[in-house]
């Protein structure tokens, strides 16, 4: 039964770096009845939203993505945009609530492009977490098997700041906990779950990236979990460097939201 | 009101001159240890039109918008915005801080790290 229906945008970095990522993502998907389709020939959305005011040439992109879903939501039959990426969701989200909230901007956004229809601003762009959160009832009838990790979920800063945008509560988000919780997952609780991994600095300067990383291994460590359940790309990408960083490797695993799930639920 | 200062105003469309130096966001910013000079100096900087310290400190290179200041700040004085609008002020004379080719690993780190770095680092 596939009587969900959702638009997908993967991002750069799903299709680059976490293939197995997005994977596992469609497949549950998929198995909790929800029809999922990519958007063809979409845009960078640029990773980060571009916060100066008169720089508006930097949302061209989120916005041509947009636009691309508008048209593709009329004959798909959703007006549903699904992003696995926190900064995906983060950058199309805020792009989408500065279009709502400034029609100057829009006009301005739409004298940038030639071909592409006008935005109606008519799309809702969501992120896995969401999808996951709504559906959970179908998701708690796959559990077939028991899981011995004890997960400490991190949640990253983009997913959930500015607090427009979030989808949860900014300062104490439990949605990733009440998932894993509805499968029988152990979880820790842990003061570091929208703590900052350090982000871009990993190509910039990567000190800053080992060290807030690390901070938060120790702290997860030290709470009894033997598992870090990310959701992001980037945090995972850090917070893995960081583990390869240190003398004694702390026995913790960094493990997408998705790949935890898979061990429980049959497909 | 100097030139630079009134560039920030115009990019950030925020207003320093209304903090009131409470320090929330040096308190919730998570890469304060790493900074020069703490987001809220910056801020004291501005409103006393001492902007060359400011552009020449690290804090706004550190800083990865992570949106926490932006959250809590009371006086809706975003320090993070008004740190984008300081970034410009360099990256737009055509200087850019990330060098391309001093990237370790360049071809392991996630598309994101690189695009967001470009984003923030380069004009």
């Amino acid at each position: 039964m596939r009587d969900v229906k959702l638009l997908y945008y993967p991002g750069c970095t799903v299709k680059r770096n976490a293939p197995e990522y997005e994977k596992k993502a469609l497949e549950i998907l998929s198995k909790i009845g929800i029809e999922v389709r990519e958007l063809d020939n979409w845009y960078c959305c640029g990773a980060f939203y571009s916060l100066a005011k008169d720089d508006l040439m930097k949302h061209v992109g989120g916005l041509r993505t947009l636009i691309k879903a508008q048209v593709r939501a009329r004959t798909h039959g959703t007006n549903k945009l699904l992003t696995i990426c926190p900064m995906c969701y983060n950058v199309l989200k805020r792009i989408n609530n500065m279009l709502r909230e400034n029609a100057e901007n829009l006009d301005t956004l739409t004298l940038f492009m030639d071909e592409e229809e006008k935005y109606t601003i008519g799309i809702e762009v969501l992120h896995l977490l969401e999808v996951l959160r709504d559906n959970i009832n179908r998701l708690k009838k796959l559990v077939v098997e028991t899981s011995e990790v004890i997960v400490a979920p991190y949640y990253g800063c983009t997913a959930l700041r500015p607090r427009e945008i979030a989808f949860d509560n900014a300062e104490n988000p439990e949605v990733m906990d009440n998932i894993l919780k509805a499968l029988n997952i152990k979880v820790v609780e842990f003061p570091f779950k929208t703590e900052c991994c350090g982000a871009y600095q990993s190509v910039f300067n990567r000190k800053i990236v080992l060290e807030k990383s690390r901070e938060i291994i120790e702290e997860v460590v030290a709470r009894g979990a033997n598992t870090i359940a990310v959701i992001c790309p980037l945090c995972k990408y850090n917070l893995e460097t960081a583990l390869s960083s240190f003398g004694k490797k702390p026995r913790v695993e960094i493990a997408y939201l998705t790949d935890i799930l898979m061990r429980v639920i049959s497909l | 009101m100097s030139e630079v200062l009134g560039r920030v105003l115009e990019y950030s469309g925020k207003n320093p001159f209304a903090c009131y130096q409470c320090g929330m966001c040096s308190a919730v910013c998570p890469m304060v240890r790493f900074m020069d000079i703490p987001p809220h100096r910056v801020i004291r900087f501005l409103q006393m039109s001492v902007e060359a310290e400011v552009l020449s400190s690290n804090t706004i290179w550190v800083c990865v918008s992570c949106m926490r200041c932006v959250d809590r700040c009371p006086r809706n004085v975003a320090p993070g915005v008004i740190f984008e609008a300081l970034r410009l002020v360099t990256l737009r004379r055509g200087i850019d801080r990330l060098k391309y080719e001093e990237i370790p690993n360049i071809e392991e780190a996630p598309t994101i790290a690189i695009v967001g770095a470009s984003r923030k680092l380069t004009g």
